[in-house]
């Protein structure tokens, strides 16, 4: 009898909070037939590798029901998870910008122009983290 | 377009909370918004003001496609509007001595009154634009929640106005409208928004027997938007203590919807304590 252990972590920084991430990990332990061929093998590795990466994926994007589908579904407008960034993200997005001299406004033309947002507060959540990354890494500047 | 609903869904201040914490009754705010007590009541003069907003979006969504609204209409809206609302709404209370039909006819005598006054001068920019922007004191720190509202209409005739709709019992005080909480939150969200200072005028239907209407303008500058974030930086402090302090000469105890919680409060307060010493 062989045993299979699978495993997939990831790590993602937490909004508002610098230095910080949080881990989401899984593993899982199969046991597989002695009579496999060494290509078999390596498609039961694939596949467990799979449930488990997506197992992972599912559960940072807020779904509770794993999908059939082997490929992760893209969200909805392809802009990830629709749930809206939160107060705190929007605190920590516009203290970053008053530091480097964006306006409310200028940041709510930013988030219409990348993300079709109609203000900060119609971002949602993945949007929010990706334009506090862009102030951080002072892709988005002061017009 | 995120819409006031959508901002409703997050925790904020709105130009209605603050002026029913800070100048109605505190108690009154904490009945409704903090331990969401259901009211025993609608007020009938606010399901009245609430019909005069629907009527007043219908004649600006008219003129804003550059056309001119018919005053025969906009009254026969209003009536429609109002009877549809008594029958919709449940609880409404109205004042003594007064009917539907009296409410009826005085919701067209104002409108009447309103579509006289319109400058077709004016040109609508925007009606019930919905707000969200983040409540940022002197020093640059923001507020976790931010402030939301929608601002009823917005003109452009010699610089750019935002416009509240407004009835009154009463013709106002000369320096109300200077005085007016609501044109510092507005003014402060429309220049979160749109970066510019703007103007302000309240466009007010006096409700006597003969309607009149008026008109009140004023600004604000940046230390009173200051001043705003400090008053609500207090506000939040004392709703984390729950300090919150019936106001017993407010005007609207007669009809506030609360008046049976708040009549009993302070027994309800001195029991807690007694339980907590």
């Amino acid at each position: 009898m062989l045993k299979l252990n699978a495993s997939f972590s990831k790590k993602i920084p937490v909004a508002g909070q610098d230095f910080s991430s949080q881990s989401y990990h899984a593993s899982v332990e199969v046991e597989l037939s002695d009579a496999l061929e060494p290509r078999q093998i390596q498609e039961r590795i694939h596949e467990t590798f799979k449930i488990v990466k997506e197992a992972v994926e599912t559960e940072l994007n807020g779904k509770s029901q794993p999908t059939n589908k082997t490929e992760f579904q893209p969200e909805r407008n392809g802009n990830g998870s629709s749930e809206k960034a939160s107060n705190k993200q929007i605190k920590y997005l516009t203290d970053l910008a008053r530091v480097r001299d964006i306006s409310v406004s200028e940041l709510n033309s930013q988030a219409k122009k990348i993300y079709g947002a109609d203000s900060i507060y119609d971002l949602t959540k993945k949007d929010a983290s990706k334009l506090v990354d862009s102030l951080k890494t002072g892709n988005l500047k002061a017009a | 377009m995120g819409t006031l609903n959508d901002y409703r869904d997050r925790e904020h201040w709105s130009y209605s909370s603050l002026n029913q914490f800070l100048n109605i009754c505190s108690l009154q705010w904490a009945f409704q918004r903090f331990y969401k007590i259901v009211p025993k009541f609608t007020p009938a003069a606010i399901s009245f003001g609430s019909t005069f907003h629907r009527v007043m979006e219908a004649i600006s969504s008219i003129r804003k496609e550059g056309k001119s609204p018919v005053k025969k209409e906009a009254t026969a809206l209003f009536n429609d509007l109002w009877h549809r609302q008594v029958k919709e709404e449940q609880n409404i209370r109205l004042d003594e001595g007064i009917t539907v039909e009296d409410m009826a006819k005085q919701g067209q005598e104002l409108t009447a009154c309103i579509m006289d006054a319109i400058d077709p001068a004016e040109q609508v920019v925007s009606i019930n634009e919905p707000f969200a922007v983040p409540i940022i004191d002197a020093e640059g720190n923001s507020l976790d929640k931010p402030l939301i509202g929608e601002l009823d209409l917005v003109i452009e005739k010699n610089g750019r106005k935002v416009v509240d709709w407004k009835t009154s019992a009463r013709r106002w005080p000369k320096f109300q409208a200077k005085h007016s909480l609501q044109p510092t939150v507005f003014l402060y969200a429309y220049k979160q928004l749109h970066g510019v200072d703007c103007g302000f005028r309240f466009d007010v239907v006096v409700k006597n027997k003969t309607p009149v209407f008026e008109q009140h303008e004023t600004t604000r500058t940046t230390d009173q938007f200051n001043r705003m974030v400090e008053l609500i930086k207090l506000a939040e402090r004392m709703v984390q203590h729950e300090h919150f302090c019936p106001n017993e000469t407010s005007y609207y105890c007669d009809s506030c919807p609360f008046g049976e919680a708040c009549s009993s409060w302070h027994r309800e307060r001195s029991k807690l304590i007694s339980v907590a010493a």
